[in-house]
């Protein structure tokens, strides 16, 4: 039986936790960060195997301190060592002090404090000095977190001179010669690891030399996800935002979004329901609809059926709406990554009219030019209208598109969860819906090419296959594959078209398509 | 089984699948086994991801109920939708338009400070408010101006006076509050704002920096052709602007000397006042003593050749027109005041003495204005070419020259007898009397005729202006016969068309015609002719003087002077091709016409044919005749297609079609015309279709002229600039000067339809000339050249160069 003050980030123990059912269980967690409020410690844990979104702030009382697990490589000083993470997959975790993230004001350690884990493994062959410096640091580990990532001032200075003696090293050593001789500069030098393992991730493979080179590398420039996570740190991997008032909603974020640093500290982020921008407050908000007089997203309406419509946003023309609804978004899709402008996406958010205007439902985003046939980037239904079928509408109406371009397409990957299970299950419709709507000519046995229904669908080839497959249609039957409709798959389509009430209308769409690669840069 | 030890086929994606429903094949489960031969397709998700709890839980829910199940979704944290206060702070309602809503662009920038004020903020304004004038939405501007005129660190006072419009009272009080409230403020702004990425590029991985900018190029397909148009597009650009500038830089020039002139005016006003001149005396006396330096009435004429010739009208009655046998560059030279002109010439040529007041010599206001002072573009164009000043153009041969009386300004009738110490005026004028310079019958020699009385003068920058004098006998000059006077050149076919074309065949003039020939012939009457350089004239020369002749055959007794003008259309077109550029459009006219003249083509050749051989009708409207002639070409033209080109296309005609154009060097008569060897290599057959025909017709142009003729109709790029051109020169079909010169230059374009006609009938004769002497602009091998002509391509050099040619085809 552990102390609560002996709790540090990296164990694990099992938390309490209420279920869907109103069930209480303990499901294994971790603990990424503490925090003390007014002599309160609060914990934020990530339940394993369970998805970010579900991580949280609890008491102490949750906790079950007799099943804790201490992290495998104790740290001595916990404020300064790093624990690279161990575990494949999951992201290094840094050991830091939460209350340099909440209390510090955002402008004292800017850079530093939010670096991920970069791994300079140059730093092994160079400065053994430091390496003695540092007590968590064993030979073979990477001394990663120790070098880049103190938050604050103290060690950050502590760190510079143990570099500076092993400057003159490198004189021989070709990778180190690129290392400013100055102290000031060395922050910078310090993210370039962490940059550089970002595109290793890439593709191209690691190697120390490489890892010095000096130049600074960023992410690839199209796409709206990451799939790499290591540029995953402490930061990124925690919600920053508490509660988003948008209209009549409160919506909890899922995932960390770089919202502005001074607001994270608020209990509630106002943002205008129609142009969403961010305010401190509710007074804010309130002035701000004084002079805000939009009751739509501002762009051309291009779909309208009933209450439900689409709205053009061009990523580029109108920048402040588009990075509004980026950061909202990224309050709620993990992978999303908002590093780059969004003048190379189409935004379409779709929205439900009522006496007050048109309300944002969800939208999804999309490149004007995509050199991988993506039709979506990012897509997101607001958790407010989550599971009533927008989410299907909202893929329908972006193969719509598709069809309007003659094209097929597939969404950006990676998937996520509520993603996958969206997208196969309009998938499996779709293509069940023409399979069961294949009449038979003259007798004959109806017969369909995945081609075919790739055509009519502008559903992407293999996304059709993987569908068929995941459905369990396709079957070597005498010498040849054939699709099989079980009466459980019949029926189990039936019914839930059945409650599929929203559709899109191809009629009511008033879309052309711009070729944009004639248009010079988006 | 051993089915089993088979490998499946690979799913082919354009292979057709039948459909089956399981329950139709009950044996489907036997060959289960083998149906995981389709490789399991990746879900597209994050490998880790995929093994979460939830979501598993709910793939095996759907897969084993087929639905999900409420209990199976993956659970979200919550969110809320009931926020009580909503209807308060989103009032009113919005009314869904019936069409779809369209944004306007730049609609959506509404000047609204971006800062918003909270309640502290409002504390403090309504604390303000009740000292100084303030409401809310001033105060956020303020703070607006304020936060977005710092950067990291905020403005001073001082600044901030100077960024905001308040009365400072109350810009001392915001700022310190807003000082104040920004030191306390946790961001760098109080506007918040997503973190911006730095410039050292130390926020890489800042989590908070976002949107960053793209500075590498997206990868996406280059469109290289693209690229260059835009690149020529920017250079044109940058061309056009650069030339904007430079007449910027003109206009300054003017409007400054503008200024000059004012000041100047104004100080001779004063002087003037000083000197007590108000009845204008002095002022007059003055001006006389200048006059003689500058003598206005004899404005410079614009060039023949030039063909919006200036006329200007004399007291005396006394024509000018300029020989131009020099200067492309003041061919070329554009004067604003000669493009005005063709809009008002045809009315002057028709009203030839109206206005002018007798006695008077003309002071043109535009005259004035462009040679002693310069002017703006509004000033002297918008008097005379403003609406009012229509009507008057009626009655207004001078149009914008036209003297105009100024207000203020006294005239006094010009004294005749002082116009100079000129060596051409008369002695009992004052001047030198020089007998070089007297009236005397003139001829010209290209092209060979006499414009009855006229006498020399040196113009400005040594052209040589000839001054003509009316008298009765003028018509009869025209019909003179050179070649009776000098030793005859040329053949009496083109005697006999000249005499064709003449539209006067009055025997009493006749009669008169023979006794001045026999004046002349016994020196009785001087009779100047300048003597003829060579053969291989100036085609320029040429060209000029055969409009002039043109004009004067054309109109019959009126006063040649005049009637030049009246031709200035054509001519101006002519003239103006060394400006203009071939265009499609052009061409594609020149197309339709053609087509049209080829449905009439027979029908028009007899008439053709009659007309030649009859002296043609003096009511004959100058534009019927130039269809007939024109329509004739094509005509002979689309037999040719028939006859030898069978399904060749005019088109493809053009596209394909090079000039070539080899010399010929002439034997002074048209029937001795002949190529030389070198002609046949120079030769270029675009399509194999021609070729034999135009080897032919060497041969068959030396055998007789009578019974084969090559009609090249010349549309080369830069020559058919217009198709006026053609027709402006086949008016004139048979200037017997105009022989000798096609005789010496006859270049071929292999694009025209050289061929052999059997009976070759008088009109295709003329055809030809009239062809060959557009051909003569063609820049052909300049060593005959001594003078300097109006050229499309003078840069190019010998045209018997193909590939040179070759080129000036693509181009245009």
């Amino acid at each position: 039986m552990a102390e609560v003050g002996e709790i540090i980030e990296g164990c694990r123990l099992p938390v309490l936790r209420r279920n869907q059912d109103n069930e209480d269980e303990w499901p294994l967690a971790e603990i990424l960060s503490v925090k003390d409020i007014s002599g309160r410690k609060l914990f934020y844990v990530h339940y394993i195997d369970f998805n970010k979104r579900l991580d949280e702030w609890v008491t102490h009382e949750r906790l079950d301190l007799k099943k804790i697990q201490f992290p495998k490589k104790e740290a001595k000083t916990p404020t300064k060592n790093g624990l690279p993470g161990s575990r494949p997959g999951s992201p290094e975790r840094e050991v830091r002090k939460t209350l340099d993230l909440f209390l510090q004001p955002a402008s004292a350690q800017a850079s530093g404090k939010t670096l991920p884990i970069p791994v300079q493994i140059t730093l092994r062959f160079n400065l053994p000095k430091e390496r003695e410096a540092i007590p968590g640091g064993e030979p073979d580990q990477p001394l990663s977190s120790s070098s880049c990532l103190q938050p604050n001032h103290r060690s950050t200075k502590r760190k510079v001179e143990v570099v500076s003696p092993a400057t003159p090293v490198p004189s021989e050593t070709a990778p180190a010669s690129v290392f400013p001789q100055n102290g000031s500069a060395r922050r910078a030098v310090a993210a370039q690891p962490g940059r550089k393992r970002k595109s290793n991730c890439l593709g191209t493979d690691e190697d120390s030399q490489d890892s010095s080179d000096g130049i600074p590398s960023a992410p690839r420039m199209t796409g709206s996800l990451v799939s790499d996570r290591s540029h995953d740190d402490i930061v990124t991997r925690m919600k920053n935002i508490e509660c988003i008032e948008l209209g009549r909603h409160r919506l909890k974020p899922w995932y960390f979004s770089p919202y502005p640093q001074e607001l994270t500290t608020l209990p509630v982020l106002y943002l205008c329901e129609f142009c969403l921008k961010y305010g401190r407050s509710l007074k804010c908000l309130q002035r701000h609809l004084t002079k805000c007089d939009l009751r739509h997203p501002p762009g051309n309406e291009i779909y309208r059926k009933g209450t439900i419509s689409f709205f053009e946003i061009d990523g580029r023309k109108n920048k402040s709406y588009s990075q509004n609804l980026c950061l909202l978004a990224k309050c709620f899709l993990d992978h999303k990554t908002l590093y780059y402008d969004t003048d190379p996406f189409l935004f379409y958010v779709m929205t439900e009219y009522d006496c007050k205007g048109f309300h944002i439902v969800g939208y999804f985003s999309k490149e004007k030019e995509s050199t991988e046939d993506y039709n979506v980037a990012c897509i997101l239904t607001l958790p407010p209208y989550q599971r009533r079928g927008y989410g299907k509408l909202l893929i329908e109406f972006s193969y719509e598109l598709s069809k309007v371009e003659g094209k097929t397409g597939t969404p950006e990957k990676p998937l996520s969860d509520l993603g996958l299970l969206s997208y196969r299950s309009y998938w499996s419709q779709t293509i069940l819906e023409i399979l069961m709507g294949l009449k038979s000519e003259s007798g004959e046995r109806p017969q369909i090419t995945i081609n075919e229904i790739s055509e009519i669908t502008s559903i992407k080839k293999e996304d059709v296959i993987s569908t068929l497959q995941y459905l369990n249609l396709i079957n070597y039957y005498k010498g040849q594959y054939i699709l099989t409709l079980s009466e459980d798959i019949v029926d189990g389509h039936e019914r839930a078209m059945l409650k599929r009430l929203l559709r899109i209308d191809s009629k009511c769409l008033h879309f052309t398509p711009k070729d944009w690669s004639k248009r010079g840069k988006w | 089984m051993s089915k089993l030890s088979f490998r499946a086929r690979a799913l082919d994606a354009s292979k057709p699948l039948p459909v089956f429903r399981c329950e139709d094949l009950p044996d489907l489960h036997e060959y289960a086994s083998i149906n995981r031969a389709v490789p399991q397709m990746p879900t597209g998700m994050e490998k880790e991801e995929e093994s979460e709890h939830h979501l598993q839980r709910a793939i095996s829910a759907q897969q084993v109920y087929g639905e999900k199940r409420d209990n199976m979704v993956i659970p979200v944290p919550e969110a809320e939708s009931n926020i009580a206060y909503y209807e308060s702070i989103y009032p009113g309602e919005f009314k869904m338009p019936k069409q779809l809503i369209h944004i306007q662009p730049f609609s959506l920038d509404a000047e609204q400070p971006d800062y918003d004020l909270d309640s502290e903020d409002e504390v403090f304004v309504n604390k303000l408010k009740k000292k100084m004038d303030i409401c809310p939405l001033q105060f956020e501007e303020m703070i607006d101006r304020l936060e977005k005129g710092s950067g990291q660190q905020p403005v001073s006072l001082q600044e901030a006076k100077l960024l905001l419009k308040e009365d400072d009272e109350l810009i001392r009080e915001v700022y310190e509050y807003w000082i104040k409230k920004r030191k306390n403020c946790r961001g760098p702004s109080l506007i918040p704002s997503v973190k911006q990425e730095k410039r050292d590029g130390s926020s890489t991985n800042d989590p908070y920096v976002a949107f960053r900018r793209r500075t590498e190029k997206m990868q996406t397909r280059k469109n290289r052709k693209n690229d260059e148009a835009s690149y020529e597009k920017m250079l044109k650009l940058r061309r056009d602007l650069s030339r904007a500038v430079t007449i910027l830089e003109m206009i300054k020039r003017r409007e400054k000397s503008k200024r000059e002139l004012l000041h100047l005016t104004l100080e001779i006003m004063e002087k003037r006042y000083n000197l007590g001149d108000y009845n204008g005396e002095i002022m007059s006396e003055v001006m006389a003593q200048r006059q003689p330096m500058k003598p206005t009435y004899a404005i410079p004429i614009i060039p023949i050749t030039n063909s919006s010739q200036c006329k200007h009208q004399e007291a005396m009655d006394v024509k000018e027109f300029k020989v131009n046998k020099q200067d492309k560059a003041d061919l070329i030279r554009p004067k604003r005041k000669y493009e005005k002109k063709p809009k008002v010439l045809p009315s002057a040529a028709a009203t030839p003495q109206q206005t002018s007041p007798a006695a008077l010599p003309v002071f043109n206001a535009k005259d004035l204005n462009q040679y002693d002072f310069p002017s703006s573009d509004e000033e002297p164009l918008s008097q005379v070419l403003s609406g009012s000043s229509e009507a008057e153009e009626e009655n207004d041969p001078d149009g914008p020259f036209a003297f105009r009386r100024k207000a203020g300004c006294q005239y006094y009738a010009p004294h005749l007898d002082q116009t100079g110490n000129w060596p051409w005026t008369s002695s009992k004028d004052g001047g030198l009397g020089d007998s070089r310079y007297r009236y005397c019958l003139t001829t010209l020699t290209v092209p060979q005729k006499c414009v009855g009385f006229a006498r020399r003068r040196v113009g400005r920058g040594g052209r040589v202006l000839l001054d003509r004098a009316h008298s009765e006998y003028d018509s009869m000059f025209r019909h003179l016969d050179l070649e009776m006077l000098s030793s005859p050149q040329h053949s009496p076919v083109n005697q006999f068309a000249n005499t064709s074309e003449t539209n006067t065949s009055d025997t009493s003039l006749s009669k008169d015609l023979s006794q001045i020939l026999v004046n002349i012939k016994s020196c009785r009457w001087r009779h100047f002719r300048p003597r003829t350089p060579s053969l291989h004239d100036s085609d320029n020369d040429e060209v000029s003087c055969r409009k002039l002749y043109r004009s004067i055959n054309r109109t019959g007794t009126a006063q040649p002077g005049t009637q030049t003008c009246s031709t200035s259309t054509q001519s101006k077109s002519s003239s103006g091709s060394a400006h203009f550029a071939f265009t499609a459009e052009q061409y594609q006219q020149h197309q339709q016409q053609l087509a049209l003249m080829q449905k009439q083509q027979l029908a028009q050749i007899q008439q053709q044919q009659a007309n030649s051989n009859s002296s043609t009708n003096t009511s004959q409207g100058f534009v019927s005749k130039t269809l007939d002639s024109a329509s004739a070409q094509f005509a002979a033209s689309a037999l040719v297609t028939s006859e030898q080109l069978m399904g060749f296309k005019m088109k493809d005609d053009v596209v394909l079609g090079i000039g070539v154009n080899g010399v010929l060097p002439a034997s002074g008569v048209y029937k001795g015309l002949h190529l030389s060897s070198t002609t046949p290599t120079a030769l270029v057959h675009t399509s194999p279709s021609t070729a034999g025909s135009t080897l032919l017709q060497p041969s068959n142009i030396t055998q007789t002229s009578s019974s084969h003729s090559a009609l090249s109709h010349q549309v080369t790029a830069a020559n058919s600039a217009t198709t006026q051109v053609l027709i402006g020169n086949n008016i004139r079909l048979t200037v017997p000067s105009s022989v000798a010169t096609v005789n010496s230059i006859a270049p071929i374009s292999a694009r025209h339809i050289p061929r052999t006609l059997s009976a070759v009938p008088s009109s295709a004769l003329k055809l030809a000339a009239a062809a060959n002497c557009q051909v003569s602009k063609v820049p052909s091998s300049s060593s005959v050249d001594s003078v300097p002509r109006e050229n499309h391509e003078s840069e190019k050099p010998a045209l018997n160069n193909i590939a040179d040619n070759t080129v000036a085809m693509e181009v245009t």
